[in-house]
């Protein structure tokens, strides 16, 4: 056990770095969220049926790019076409898709009056569908979501009531839900995606800017994108960048938990690793490419996402260098003070292990509202953070490179992980 | 009144559809997992075991010449107390200097000339964007449009090709 203080010694350092920075913020998202629920959630509007009643009622357009969805856009379109906004008009994208997308979403619009459809001649990247959905939408409200997610048939009413109830709303993002449960890996993400990015949500709005809007689920205003160049086709992590942007140009970017979305997640580990690859890597490309930027003064607010995402890639490296000399020590002789003599913490593990269960607890307790039976998934995720941290500090490790050595101007395209096991 | 369940798509859970493969790969990584979990469950036991032998617990623990233990514990559970007191003090500083207030005015909405502008596209290709049902699109290196066609007739059913294509000036 590593004594309350001990700061002496590089080894000591690493160590206690690399057990108090999880502990700590563990505990910030913990009780951040619980602070969120009661104040925001329980009481007030917290039933996605019940959505709120808004002033106006403008018209939203949603937008759904879609490469290569033969297997799953129908579906998307069937419920996005069920919304029960009264106003919107469906822009699928269909982004140079080479099987049979195309002539499915030709097909749809046919007979769905709501759905336009844009071919694109050549893949383009998501971001250059969404900046050409966006040209062709007919209103100032978009909403964005994949062509293999389904959309609460409230949910567009629930991100409206946030671009409507205030002029400073620049994006608001949904709550994506994990459909695809048959392996260990989705039941792991479905723990994950209450546990640490629900609670992680609800902490960052409450620093006051969010990490990143979901992707796969966001809602913008048009305005708020023009003053911004809309999504930026370099970057490999497009809602990343957006959500940097926007809030460093002074817009407020909100969570709504109710704005359920349905998702299809990777079931294989080496689809989990290409996407937590993307992920990390256009982390640390924002970092670079805006980091300096919001140190000023007038972006303070920007500094507490800033500072969190900074430590966490230095917690990456950490572990990864405790690592390294516990394997080196192994082969090599090293001295004293590089010693690693065990890589397994005992009494550390055991307080973060009782820390990140009482973390799966209260989000499962605070999403149990959004989906029927997820207490079911708390047997599995008890070793989520063995294999997960683990994933996250390989991937962390090898992006920052990949992202700094990244040419600029690079178009990003890249082909979806496996959907999971599919009947 | 009972609260209405969300509506959900069909919820996917097929396990018998795993290869063989991978359904022995994740078996064998959960009992690995297992393994090393409860191993760092140990000294939890122990103190657990220590606890029902009370004068243990308090020897080891609380013990005066056991002081550095006791500290250790008290100072994880000061972590605790940091990380809840900084939130909520943030939480609520922020709720009472900025509450209900929205200091920034609404900005004039997107026009089409900007739009336009933006884009690099002319009135005449926005307005066909807009109205097309089924449109075709040829973007050049840089994402500016080369030629829209509108493959959609008046009435909505599909008809190839049927229209002018748009040329971006």
């Amino acid at each position: 056990m590593l004594a309350w203080g001990e700061s002496s010694g590089v080894l000591a350092l690493l160590f206690n770095f690399a057990f108090f920075f999880p502990l700590f913020m563990a505990w910030v998202w913990i009780v951040a969220g619980l602070w969120y629920y009661f104040h925001w959630e329980k009481d007030g509007h917290g039933n996605p049926e019940e959505p709120p009643e808004l002033d106006e009622w403008p018209m939203c357009s949603i937008l759904v790019p879609c490469f290569n969805e033969g297997d799953n856009v129908r579906e998307t379109i069937d419920w996005l076409a069920r919304q029960e906004y009264p106003h919107f008009e469906i822009i699928a994208i269909n982004d140079g898709s080479s099987d049979a997308t195309g002539a499915i979403l030709d097909e749809l619009a046919a007979r769905q009056p709501r759905l336009r459809v844009l071919h694109f001649t050549r893949n383009q990247g998501k971001a250059m569908a969404l900046r050409m959905g966006a040209l062709a939408a007919r209103s100032e409200f978009l909403v964005c979501i994949d062509g293999d997610a389904v959309l609460h048939p409230h949910a567009t009413q629930w991100l409206m009531y946030h671009l409507t109830s205030g002029p400073r709303v620049g994006a608001v993002t949904g709550n994506p839900r994990i459909r695809n449960r048959s392996t260990l890996l989705g039941r792991l993400q479905v723990g994950e995606f209450s546990s640490i990015i629900g609670l992680i949500k609800r902490a960052q709005r409450i620093y006051g800017r969010v990490f990143t809007v979901s992707g796969v689920v966001s809602a913008f205003r048009k305005s708020a994108l023009h003053r911004n160049r809309y999504w930026n086709t370099d970057m490999v992590t497009e809602d990343i960048d957006l959500t940097w942007l926007l809030q460093a140009d002074h817009w407020d970017v909100r969570y709504e938990p109710n704005a359920l979305c349905w998702i299809l997640m990777p079931e294989t580990l080496r689809g989990l690793w290409k996407q937590r690859l993307r992920w990390a890597q256009g982390g640390v490309e924002v970092m670079r490419r805006y980091g300096r930027s919001v140190l000023t003064w007038r972006r303070r607010r920007m500094w507490g996402v800033l500072l969190e995402y900074g430590l966490s890639v230095l917690w990456a490296y950490t572990m990864a260098a405790i690592f390294l000399l516990y394997f080196v020590g192994l082969w090599v002789p090293l001295p004293d003070t590089l010693t690693v003599a065990t890589v397994l913490p005992t009494w550390n593990g055991v307080i973060l292990g009782c820390t990140c269960l009482v973390q799966f607890a209260v989000s499962l307790l605070i999403d149990s509202r959004y989906e029927k039976g997820l207490w079911r998934v708390y047997f599995w995720v008890i070793w989520y953070p063995l294999a997960f941290w683990l994933i996250n500090m390989l991937t962390t490790v090898v992006a920052v490179p990949k992202a700094l050595l990244k040419r600029d101007g690079q178009r990003a395209v890249w082909v979806s992980p496996d959907r999971g096991v599919r009947p | 009144m009972t609260r209405q369940e969300p509506r959900h798509p069909p919820l996917i859970y097929r396990p018998d559809l795993q290869p063989r493969r991978q359904r022995l790969v994740f078996s064998a990584l959960t009992a690995a997992a297992w393994g090393i979990w409860l191993y760092l469950f140990l000294p939890l036991f122990s103190v657990l075991a220590w606890w029902f032998g009370g004068d243990l617990f308090a020897r080891h623990i609380l013990g005066p010449e056991d002081r550095g233990h006791l500290l250790t514990l008290l100072g994880y559970a000061g972590v605790v107390v940091i990380a809840a007191v900084v939130i909520v003090t943030w939480s609520w500083y922020n709720l009472k200097r900025y509450g209900g207030m929205d200091r920034r005015k609404p900005i004039v909405q997107v026009t089409d000339e900007d739009l336009c502008a933006r884009f690099q596209v002319d009135g005449a290709m926005l307005a066909s964007l807009r109205t097309g049902r089924r449109l075709e699109l040829d973007l050049d290196e840089h994402g500016h449009i080369i030629t829209a066609r509108d493959q959609s007739s008046v009435d909505g059913s599909a008809s190839r090709f049927a229209a002018a294509s748009v040329r971006r000036t």
